[in-house]
């Protein structure tokens, strides 16, 4: 469980102050899968700097699995237990070939050679990378360097998993490919705390937590979340098409069901509609 | 030019050189450079120079990547060749006007030259008979005795990793933000010398802010990941030294001994 | 002949290594005065390539590229720059080209360039910061570093379009934004494209922003022009366009699945008013 208590955090000079995420409070359970949408500026990346100790807060505390972020010594425990994944897929790969980029978290723990192979391994398969071990990081594509970069961090066994955009800098193609390894991951258990500003990448979360100014102004499942076309329009979010084509078509009396979350979806209650 | 550059790449193959361990391979290489000081008459460089090119031989690497890298160093090996040639006081073989040239002069630049690129062509050869990973392990592991003499090895060989991931991703970056300026109508290659430093700053700002914007997360993502310089720290590969290297050992000490052997007793 | 016209270009990367790879064959393409063109392609599929070959900086092996009945083949020195000006060319991920002390004197690298006097300069920066929405008084003397992502890239078009170009290219100039300044991007090009009368090259993996500004669309697939038509000619090929690796905009999407299931809708649309008006009428409510 990943707690905050009236975590506030600003940057800058104290004068002009700019509070990034202000009085948040929050409770991340164990295996929970939770999208964080918001604007550029809402203070998602600072919220996810703070729940692997990348940054204290200046007020308040974040609690991981007990340990308090403020505790210099539990630092390298809570970062092993939270990894995190960042948004330039280039920027955050080390080492000169893949397999050597994997292992080196496991090699930081300090564990030994033959569990650094064999985590190595397993974490290249998870993300189907095994084939392009031996590639340096230069020669890859944007979805599977950021793949890679999943990798690295997975292979250091962490309880959550934290995405700072993952997907921003990537194609289409690239994009796929994270979805698919990101929703791999949850199939086998692992918490994933997703920050995104694509609305669609939050549709299949457990909960999803909207940011503005470096508040939570919603929290909540994603269909009831995106239901709010009002509050989330007026904090500069896009509303899907498919959401909001269904939002609008409720809007004109069309009886559908619930808020509609895909495509598949709305072709359904279309069809049954029509028929 | 840039990519002519064989210092720091990798050619990939299974050649005994290859499959040597890295501090072997930077230890003979080292010995080798001793020798080609040491070394001062006929018989001493085509002994060095029989054991360099069987050394590249084996490696089974064409030919033409060594010359390829010798090439960006040619103007260098030209002037040393002239200097010597013309400066060597001796028995003079030809003169014109204050310029004379020495029968000493033209074999001294002759072995000048040999000692200089033989220099680079086993450099490249380490380089690219060594994967990043294994000659920045090499390294680190030969400099550890070192450390309590403040030597920091662990921390330059991270600085040599980072350098060699990063260095392609800046060649690209370069190439791209030197299209982005001619896309603005900037010009390169016209003008004096201080116009043409003055205008390379729209290409070397940028790459310098990128730069400096990449440190900045890579520094980020390296502590997320735990990483608190070497203390503690344990390696996938942990090198192991084979038959072949010890072997290899004693060949670079028996051509050292040769070379002591030629200098003072032939 | 079309303002911009290629005829049977190939490109070819380090021709003679190993290395050697076709980036475009046999591309035939024109572009008029004025209009607003969509290119959409997986990457690699030479884009990139495209864009650079319609200012000069990649030159074809094969086949030519005139722009105004000028081969460029044969440009070299001012006249090569003129046409880059002509050409105005935004690469992805402009901000990273910013180099300069202040707002101003970056953009004013351009015109700069060109040789103008100094009036002019500050006259086209001053127009140049109006068209991408950046307060001249407010931002004049900052320090480009110092701004947020998306005024940064603002001033990088800036930047292009104070060279006064007759055709304004841009590759994936919403790359990375957030969906605010996506919107923002795409709403000052269409304000340029229609008060300045300038013709838009728009490279886009968003298929809503092809669908909503491009009047014409060509598909790149491996080095080849594989389609060419208007938006909608090409999104209810949807299968075609899937099969390329692309995606299609949701809304025509979730057209074609409705007609897969046998309901007669126009296969032509891909925005949701359009989608709303459509399924109300079908439901007998309009």
């Amino acid at each position: 469980m990943i707690t905050l208590e009236n975590v506030i955090y600003s940057y800058g000079e104290s004068s002009e102050q700019i509070k990034a995420v202000d009085e948040l409070s929050l409770t991340i359970e164990e295996g929970q899968h939770v999208a964080v949408i918001g604007p550029n500026g809402s203070g998602k990346s600072t919220l996810a700097r703070l729940l692997n100790a990348l940054l204290i807060p200046q007020r308040g505390r974040v609690l991981v699995d007990g340990m308090d972020t403020r505790d210099k010594d539990k630092w390298w425990n809570i970062r092993q237990k939270v990894g995190m994944v960042f948004q330039n897929p280039d920027n955050q790969i080390i080492a000169t070939s893949v397999e050597e980029d994997v292992a080196f978290g496991p090699e930081n723990l300090g564990l030994p050679p033959g569990e650094i192979a064999e985590r190595v391994k397993e974490a290249l398969s998870l993300v189907s990378m095994e084939h392009l071990k031996d590639r340096a990081p230069h020669n890859l594509s944007g979805g599977q360097k950021q793949r890679v970069a999943i990798a690295g961090v997975i292979a250091m066994r962490p309880k959550y998993l934290v995405m700072d955009e993952p997907t921003a800098m990537l194609d289409p193609q690239g994009r796929r490919e994270v979805l698919a390894a990101v929703e791999f991951l949850k199939k086998k258990g692992m918490g994933v705390i997703f920050i995104t500003h694509f609305m669609e990448e939050a549709a299949s979360a457990d909960r999803v937590l909207v940011m503005h100014r470096g508040r939570i102004v919603l929290d909540g499942e994603p269909r009831w979340v995106f239901e709010q076309e009002d509050l989330l329009r007026e904090i500069n979010l896009d509303i899907p098409p498919i959401t909001a084509l269904a939002n609008d078509l409720r809007r004109e009396g069309v009886p559908l069901p619930g808020s509609l979350l895909n495509v598949e979806e709305l072709v359904d209650a279309l069809w049954h509609l029509l028929n | 030019m840039l990519e002519d550059i064989t210092i720091g790449q990798y050619y990939p193959g299974d050649s005994i050189i290859h499959r040597l361990d890295p501090r072997v391979k930077i230890t003979a290489a080292l010995i080798y450079m001793t020798c080609l000081f040491v070394v001062n008459n006929y018989w001493g460089y085509l002994m060095i120079i029989t054991a360099g090119l069987a050394a590249l031989k084996l490696s089974r690497i064409p030919a033409g990547f060594f010359i390829k890298g010798l090439r960006p160093v040619f103007l260098l090996l030209v002037i040393t060749f002239l200097l010597n040639l013309f400066l060597t006081p001796g028995t003079a073989v030809f003169k014109w006007g204050f310029l004379k040239v020495t029968k000493e002069g033209a074999v001294l630049g002759l072995y000048m030259v040999i000692r200089l690129a033989m220099l680079i062509v086993v450099a490249s050869l380490v380089s690219l008979t060594t994967t990043p990973v294994n000659l920045t392990e090499g390294i680190e592991r030969l400099l550890r005795p070192f450390k309590k003499f403040g030597v920091p090895a662990h921390e330059l060989a991270m600085m040599m990793t980072i350098a060699l991931r990063f260095i392609p991703t800046l060649i690209d970056e370069a190439d791209k933000i030197i299209r982005a300026q001619m896309a603005r109508g900037a010009v390169f290659d016209e003008g004096n010398l201080i116009k043409r430093i003055k205008n390379i700053l729209p290409v070397v700002v940028p790459l310098l802010v990128g730069a400096l914007r990449r440190a900045d997360e890579l520094a980020t993502a390296m502590e997320a990941r735990c990483y608190r310089g070497g203390e503690g720290r344990t390696r996938l590969r942990e090198l192991t030294m084979e038959f072949r290297d010890v072997a290899a050992l004693i060949v670079s000490f028996a051509v050292f001994a040769i070379s002591l052997w030629s200098r003072w007793w032939l | 002949m079309a303002f911009i016209e290629l005829k049977n270009v190939s490109v070819i990367y380090k021709p003679g290594t190993p290395y050697e790879a076709v980036a475009l064959e046999d591309i035939n393409l024109s572009i008029d005065k004025g209009e607003f063109l969509g290119i959409i392609g997986p990457t690699g599929s030479g884009k990139s390539t495209l864009v650079q070959l319609l200012n000069g900086l990649i030159k074809p092996h094969k086949g030519k590229v005139f722009v105004d009945g000028i081969d460029l083949s044969g440009l070299k020195g001012y006249r090569l720059r003129e046409m880059r000006r002509r050409i105005g060319l935004v690469f992805q991920y402009p901000e990273n080209q910013l180099f300069a002390e202040t707002v101003v004197e970056d953009i004013a690298f351009g015109p700069r360039n060109l040789g103008l006097d100094e009036d002019e300069v500050q006259r086209r920066v001053i127009e140049a910061m109006e068209f991408v929405g950046l307060d001249y008084e407010s931002f004049k003397d900052r320090s480009p570093f110092s701004l947020s992502g998306g005024e940064m890239r603002r001033t990088a078009i800036a930047g292009i379009l104070a060279m006064g170009p007759e055709v304004l290219v841009l590759d994936e100039p919403s790359a990375g934004m957030d969906p605010r300044g996506r919107g923002e991007i795409l709403n000052r090009i269409a304000r340029i494209h229609e008060e300045l009368k300038i013709a838009v090259v728009l490279v886009s993996h968003n298929m809503e922003d092809i669908a909503r500004f491009a009047r014409r669309v060509v598909v790149l697939n491996e080095g080849r022009l594989v389609l060419e038509g208007t938006p909608r000619e090409i999104f209810s090929q949807g299968d075609k366009i899937r099969s390329l690796g692309l995606e299609v905009p949701p809304i025509t999407e979730l057209v074609i699945r409705l007609r897969k299931r046998g309901i007669n809708i126009s296969p032509e649309i891909c925005t949701v008013d359009e989608a709303r008006e459509e399924i109300l009428k079908l439901l007998g409510r309009r």
